[in-house]
């Protein structure tokens, strides 16, 4: 056997700083220990066997991997301890609670290391073997190995010791002190030295197998807990890169990173008497109160009624409300074609010749589908909107389309677009702040229409100018004008309705923006603001975590309806496209308000901001005749 | 135009746009986000069973850079894996290591060829590297293998054809490759004659029992000349006593094994 000779023993206590003298006497070795050449066949990665189940075995060590591991001060035989001749056969399991003699360690404490008190800790933890646990569970049961490899001796680069170490190496050159001082120091921060995603990956390689999920039973949180840890924000940011999100052990341990018990077991850091610590722990939420056990911190809609009911009502809302405007875009743009009153690119359409035979009066309202013989600016013709309405949409705009960008790919993280999107935008810590700036100013800028809305209101009920009729509040002509307008578009009626200045495509529009304001700024808070969310918001257990499902569903919505249906309506349909410049300069072409808002026209010619159409077309006519 | 009303037009009409309206809200609501969501992951983390998990290699993590390059390239690795070895439970291991050195008919062509052949490198076709082939240097510094980007090379024994020295036996070559592969695919499917007779067809020039031995290559006047291959003085050092010095020096007892005396003297 090896020639060993007899280890340095020092009393207990004995003074640091002899010791870290002591310590300094060593030198680095440049190699993996290796007095009995083991190295010498398995240091061949092809060293491998053919188990009887057919599997291979691998017996091979990276020799450069050894060096730089945690293990390095160690021989084979330290941990292989049965083995006692060359070639050996099978070995027996490595017992990692073991005494390790390391001179070093002796130095420094006084005593042997040993992994025995993280074992007693892993032992008693759910993933320990039991007494009675049934044989097949005790199969998937993990071991030290399953979740470490060799490869974990990882010394921080961004920690504040370095200027400390660079005022000590004017004098100790060792080597040694650099890494023994650095590690220890970078402990103290207690930075985690693998990824959250491959700590993610680790734990899911067991609780996804379906081998694991059938021992456990398919239906228990358990056995669901990677699936519905993906339906969280924490998990859609680890998969973008975030290390600064919560990964498995961030919540079901504690320091001691091997303590992981059933969340009904009192001294589990998930149990709801505990949960709110752990929440508080490595400063993730330091405000957090015992409330925060109300949250469902893994989203699963099996577990929460709520939940369940809204992705359903959410995918009815969605299915019912698409339904709705693709049928009457539909509807609409087939009239449009039909009845060729409008050339599909704006600049190219002509007012329609008013016939001779057709009798007309130069009253108001007397010409039916007046809007296709009048001549019209296509940069706009009559007022519409103030100047702070238009602020108002070119920031709501340009806030939306923000918040789509860096919000939406949270929402699909398994798509490769989103991906590249968070690439384009600078990473998802940059794409964070992006979205958290750009939602303040979401919000800034609905305070400011309110704003603007109420003081418009005032002016006018000063003026005596105020009528209802021409706000966004529904009435129930607005109901009959769509019934109108859809029997327009089905060819049933001669003409379109006459309209007030928002018809009824518009304020479904503006109550719609309404309700995905109020639920996008109060869901945003309580993803932004958990611990104070949790507090103040009532009926916690279920609006809080309904709300943060809505806030990804509500976004998909309003993308697809303002992609699809507001920008058609207002920039794409026939006689629009390619674009109408009333959100530039607050102006609406002449034919679009006769069209689609006749009785704004009729104010606005009693008021003497419009002239007369039909005035223009009789005196036309009669010229024309002549 | 609408003066003209047809409820069967319209009728028409409403029934088509609803439809085409219900097809579009429906693969937006329903479909559209579930293929978002199971879209491939381009970054995600690497998954594994509980299986892989719980057995996977505690010394090892850097991939088989030699064996991916030739584990569709070979004609013998296709059919036997790179751990061809599996007879012989204790000695199957070290025997196996060699495949990420050597081609099989380094020490499986038949007695016959051992004339006509030297032995050489090959790397797969379309890989170009700099440096020498892994494992023909020591690094002073570590006493290690010294980094390189050439885990690809293998010794095999070439000829000379037509003035160029090409691998003896062809086991790399398209008609080698395909054939394996067809074997691979049809095994299941062929008949025993069927199966014997594309084996033979596979293994000619190859030696399956009189293979070479242990000590024709690992001794200083072994078949293989280690430092014309390139391989460093220590290397070849190594190389040509089995590196047993360590062994021999830090044992005070040590147990030669019987089965290496009788099957690999």
């Amino acid at each position: 056997m090896e020639k060993s000779s007899e280890p340095i023993c020092l009393p207990r206590g004995f003074p640091l700083f002899f010791a870290w003298v002591l310590l300094l006497s060593f030198s680095a070795s440049a190699s993996a220990r290796d007095p009995e050449n083991c190295l010498m066949c398995h240091k061949y990665k092809r060293l491998q066997s053919i188990a009887d189940n057919g599997t291979v075995r691998s017996f091979g060590v990276d020799p450069h991997l050894f060096q730089a591991s945690v293990h390095q001060e160690l021989s084979c035989i330290d941990c292989h301890s049965d083995i006692e001749k060359i070639p050996h056969g099978a070995v027996a399991k490595v017992d990692c609670a073991k005494t390790c003699h390391l001179d070093r360690w002796r130095i420094l404490s006084g005593s042997d290391f040993s992994h025995r008190e993280v074992a007693a800790a892993f032992a008693a933890s759910v993933h320990g073997q039991k007494p009675n646990d049934p044989p097949e569970r005790v199969r998937l049961k993990p071991t030290c190995t399953s979740c470490h490899a060799n490869d974990l001796f990882v010394v921080g680069q961004d920690i504040a010791s370095t200027s400390v170490l660079a005022r000590c190496a004017n004098c100790h050159k060792e080597e040694t002190l650099t890494k023994v001082f650095t590690h220890i120091a970078h402990r103290f921060k207690h930075q985690t030295t693998r990824p959250p995603q491959e700590i993610v990956s680790l734990c899911a390689g067991c609780h996804e197998d379906p081998a694991v999920q059938q021992v456990l039973g398919a239906d228990t949180p358990a056995a669901q807990a990677v699936a519905t840890y993906h339906a969280t924000l924490h998990s859609r940011l680890m998969q973008f890169g975030a290390t600064d999100t919560a990964h498995c052990l961030h919540c079901h341990a504690t320091s001691n990173i091997h303590d992981i018990r059933r969340p009904d077991d009192p001294a589990s850091s998930v149990h709801p008497r505990m949960r709110h610590l752990s929440c508080r722990s490595d400063g993730c939420h330091p405000g957090a109160t015992d409330r925060i056990a109300m949250v469902d911190s893994h989203i699963s809609p099996n577990k929460n009624p709520a939940l369940l009911f809204t992705e359903h009502a959410m995918q009815a809302v969605m299915f019912g409300t698409l339904t709705v405007l693709f049928s009457l875009m539909g509807l609409e743009t087939y009239r449009r074609i039909k009845n060729r009153d409008a050339r599909f690119f704006r600049w190219r359409r002509v007012p329609q010749r008013l016939e001779c035979t057709d009798a007309i009066s130069p009253r108001l309202g007397a010409v039916p589908n007046l809007h296709r013989y009048v001549t019209f600016n296509p940069r706009g013709d009559l007022p519409r909107y103030s100047i702070h309405i238009v602020i108002n949409h070119g920031l709501m705009a340009l806030t939306f389309a923000l918040a789509a960008a860096t919000g939406l790919p949270l929402f699909f993280p398994h798509a490769a677009l989103s991906h590249t999107v968070i690439d384009l935008l600078g990473g998802i810590n940059t794409t964070r702040l992006v979205h958290r700036i750009n939602a303040a100013l979401f919000t800034l800028n609905c305070f400011y229409h309110i704003v603007v809305l109420i003081a418009g209101m005032l002016r006018r009920m000063q003026q005596g100018t105020f009528d209802i009729a021409r706000t966004q509040v529904p009435r129930w002509k607005d109901v009959c004008d769509l019934y109108h307008d859809v029997r327009y578009f089905l060819g049933l009626a001669p003409s379109r309705p006459r309209m007030e200045k928002f018809m009824y495509k518009q304020k479904l529009h503006y109550l719609a923006m309404i309700w995905g304001c109020s639920v996008l700024t109060l869901s945003g808070c309580c993803l932004l603001f958990p611990e104070v969310m949790v507090t103040y918001l009532p009926f916690t257990r279920s609006l809080f975590n309904v709300l943060r499902r809505l806030h990804g569903e509500e976004s998909l919505l309003a993308v697809l309806v303002i992609l699809l249906w507001h920008l058609y309506n207002v920039h794409g349909a026939p006689g629009r496209f390619p674009v109408q410049w009333t959100f530039w300069n607050g102006k609406i072409a002449k034919d679009h308000q006769i069209e689609e808002h006749f009785l704004e026209y009729e104010r606005q010619v009693r008021e003497g901001v419009a002239a007369c159409e039909e005035e223009r077309l009789v005196t036309e006519k009669i010229m024309n005749g002549r | 135009m609408a003066d003209n009303r047809s409820p069967l037009e319209a009728l028409l009409v409403a029934g088509a746009v609803i439809a085409c309206a219900v097809g579009a809200a429906w693969y937006l609501t329903f479909v559209f986000p579930r293929q978002a969501a199971q879209a491939p992951i381009e970054k995600s983390p690497v998954r594994a069973g509980a299986a892989s998990m719980l057995h996977r290699p505690f010394h090892y993590n850097t991939p088989d850079k030699n064996l991916e390059a030739w584990s569709e390239r070979s004609a013998c690795i296709i059919c036997h894996s790179a751990s061809p070895h599996g007879k012989d439970r204790q000695v199957m291991a070290v025997i196996n290591l060699h495949t990420e050195f050597l081609t099989c008919d380094c020490c499986h062509l038949k007695n016959e060829h051992h004339e006509k052949v030297r032995f050489g490198w090959v790397r797969p076709p379309g890989i170009t590297v700099s440096g020498k082939p892994y494992g023909t240097t020591i690094d002073p510094s570590t006493g290690l293998f010294a980094q390189t980007d050439d885990h690809y090379s293998l010794i095999a024994p070439l000829h000379e054809v037509n003035g160029r020295w090409e691998p003896f036996l062809s086991f790399a070559s398209e008609k080698a490759v395909a054939l394996a592969r067809s074997y691979r695919e049809r095994k299941e499917r062929l008949s025993a004659d069927e199966r014997t007779q594309l084996v033979q067809e596979a293994h000619q020039g190859t030696e399956l029992k009189e293979f070479v031995r242990c000590s024709q290559c690992h001794s200083y006047k072994g078949i293989m000349d280690f430092y014309g291959l390139g391989f460093d003085q220590t290397r070849a050092h190594q190389l040509e006593k089995l590196e047993v010095s360590g062994m021999l020096t830090n044992y005070e007892v040590f147990y030669f094994p019987e089965l290496f005396e009788k099957k690999f003297k």
